[in-house]
């Protein structure tokens, strides 16, 4: 195929575009309006846009030719798979062209050996767990529904249960396959030489071109991801903590220990959405404010029992030092009490209360920043919810052995009601502005919040990160309003 | 004020339960609610509904739920502000009356009862307190596990 592109900017017209694309993939691209309005929005408050068409990919040839078109026909392309970042990512550019990745949905390799999978961009979190299990091994998992896509959480260096010990997902890849957005095909981390996808070492880390750039480099076709062996011993076990700042001060202590898998801490609106009650009015002052977990692992019941102790140790220092704290709490007695709780025990899971209420809104400002301030942070944050009225949901754990800390704040809300959408923007944009004067910085930023973000950023890597994306994307094809150019 | 509890499947064999405002409600209320709420459902137990009359108090750290049993509908209340220090005051567990009791203790006593044994040893050791109507606590205790009440 020629590629004879437009002048940036230029897009070619609505019949040209459709003839050209019904030529190449007929009953693979659909113009159809109804779903064309549902590939507009997400789940969030960010503004919808309508594409003009979407093809769906099944193999690279597929993804290869639908970039080669695009630049053809000065034509913004958005990747897609299940659209439930909730950072608005998957929402096209307004007249764009939406590829739709979840028809490849392969796991192409398991390597027990090396503890990677190389899978497809459609790969689920639940259809990985599966496919590892016979061998052994084990991925961790977002708080996320079982059927989203793990090279997208890869690739946008989401968090989960095994990022306190390993760090945030997108250092888990080992290697892409990745289509660029003028479209030749490249393959990062070791695979570039070897036959095997088992390291991004010691090549140039040319892999990090694709991770955290929302989709602006290429369309990654392939990724290997490092999974870890499954211990025999497993627990989850909460912690009431009447005050947050208790629960977070002890989340710290514990993420540094190197003993747990994850460590994190929800606050008490989780409990009222897991109930269905999607409305909670003002938290009982007797009632705990934070529900920590820990997650132990171990391969002998003397190393359970050694991480257990380590834990009642830790427990009761805080106790000593005045929080108000309950023992720790195995997750199967919340289960045996309320079946609701059960999505909190084994993951992935479909937090219902959060996706499938009345009003239909979720989204959040979730960032990554230094643990000295999480507990500022958490508080200010949650005084903010409450002061626009909104339940303080704040999510928080250490990742990467406690190097830094996550603070999120979850709303859900009213799609359809428009005083509320307003109202929540005005309390995001403050949250993610508190944020940042305390150092953090937001991840799955929408872009809204890089137009907060901007301002403050260095110049050099601002300008790094334009003249890159210039020369890999030079028609301004893929993703163009995300980040910057 | 009292408000029908949302969710489906609450009424069985001619008995329901009323969940006073969800939206205030406290965890511990929530959860026994929940929990009253299945024993009710069809795959329930059907002795929930000769549950014997009485009011019961429970206290799950500094939280406070109540319970009125046999009453038609069975109410479940607790919300802010009826926290330790006011919950000692209204209805406690009085020697001799069988119609009101009180269990108190850490929640995850109590929570641990549901996978556990009967916290006998608990309540032997004073962790977990117990006064006023036994038969009351018994079917307490009973409902956390979902054993069901006394025949």
């Amino acid at each position: 195929m020629t590629t004879r592109s437009l002048p940036p900017g230029r897009r070619a017209d609505l019949a040209t575009v459709t003839a050209r694309l019904s030529a190449r993939f007929g009953e693979q691209v659909s113009f159809e309006p109804a779903l064309l309005e549902g590939l507009a929005a997400d789940v969030t408050e960010n503004p919808a846009r309508r594409p003009v068409g979407r093809v769906m990919a099944r193999s690279v040839d597929d993804v290869v030719d639908t970039v080669r078109l695009c630049n053809e026909l000065g034509l913004p392309l958005t990747p897609r798979v299940t659209a439930l970042n909730v950072g608005g990512l998957a929402i096209p550019a307004e007249g764009g062209l939406v590829i739709d990745l979840s028809s490849m949905n392969r796991v192409l390799q398991i390597d027990p050996a090396s503890m990677y999978a190389l899978i497809e961009p459609g790969v689920s979190w639940l259809q990985l767990k599966q496919a590892l299990a016979p061998h052994g091994l084990v991925i961790g998992f977002p708080l996320a529904p079982p059927e989203t896509s793990v090279l997208a959480g890869c690739l946008m260096d989401g968090l989960g249960t095994l990022t306190l010990p390993h760090g945030p997902m997108g250092e888990w890849i080992n290697g892409v396959e990745a289509v660029l957005p003028t479209g030749e095909l490249v393959r990062t981390g070791s695979a570039a030489v070897s036959p095997s996808w088992f390291s991004r070492s010691p090549l140039p880390d040319t892999t990090s071109l694709f991770v955290n750039w929302q989709g602006t480099t290429g369309v990654v076709t392939k990724l290997a991801v490092q999974a870890w062996p499954m211990r025999l011993l497993r627990e989850r076990r909460f912690i009431m903590c009447r005050r947050a700042e208790d629960g977070l001060a002890l989340m710290l202590a514990l993420g540094k220990t190197g003993l747990y898998d994850d460590v994190g801490g929800l606050s008490w609106p989780i409990s009222r959405y897991l109930l269905a009650i999607h409305r909670p009015g003002p938290r009982d002052p007797a009632e705990p404010e934070l529900y920590l977990y820990v997650d132990i692992t171990a391969d002998s019941s003397a190393e359970l029992s050694a991480k257990r102790t380590a834990l009642e140790e830790h427990l009761l220092r805080a106790r000593k030092a005045g929080a108000k704290m309950e023992r720790p709490l195995d997750v199967r007695a919340l289960v045996a009490m309320d079946p609701a709780f059960e999505k909190l025990a084994d993951l992935p899971a479909r937090l219902d209360g959060l996706l499938d209420h009345p009003g239909g809104g979720l989204t959040w400002v979730g960032s990554y920043g230094p643990p000295a301030h999480v507990i500022e942070g958490g508080r200010r944050g949650m005084e903010l919810m409450q002061r626009h009225g909104f339940p303080p949901l704040l999510v928080s754990r250490p990742m990467r052995g406690g190097h830094f800390t996550v603070v999120r704040f979850i709303e859900i809300f009213d799609r359809h009601d428009a005083a509320e959408v307003q109202r929540l923007a005005t309390l995001q944009r403050e949250l993610l502005q508190m944020l940042l004067e305390l150092g953090y910085l937001p991840y799955k930023a929408p872009g809204w919040a890089v137009e907060e973000l901007l301002p403050r950023m260095d110049p050099g890597s601002r300008a790094l990160v334009a003249r890159l994306r210039a020369t890999l994307d030079p028609n301004g094809i893929l993703q163009p309003d995300r980040w910057w150019r | 004020m009292l408000r029908q509890n949302r969710a489906a499947g609450i009424r069985y064999q001619g008995v329901s339960m009323l969940l006073h405002d969800p939206e205030n409600a406290n965890l511990l209320a929530l959860l026994l609610a929940r929990r009253l709420e299945r024993a009710l459902g069809p795959a329930g137990e059907p002795g929930v509904a000769r549950f014997p009359e009485g009011e019961l108090t429970i206290v799950a750290g500094e939280m406070v739920a109540r319970l009125r049993l046999g009453a038609r509908p069975h109410l479940v209340s607790g919300e802010a502000g009826a926290g330790a220090g006011t919950a000692g005051e209204s209805p406690p567990g009085v020697p001799g009356d069988w119609r009101r009791a009180r269990i108190e203790g850490p929640l995850d006593v109590l929570l641990g009862a549901v996978v556990g044994e009967l916290p006998i040893g608990a309540v032997l050791s004073g962790e977990l307190k117990v006064s006023g109507s036994m038969r009351l606590c018994w079917v307490a205790l009973r409902l956390l596990r979902g054993t069901g009440p006394t025949r």
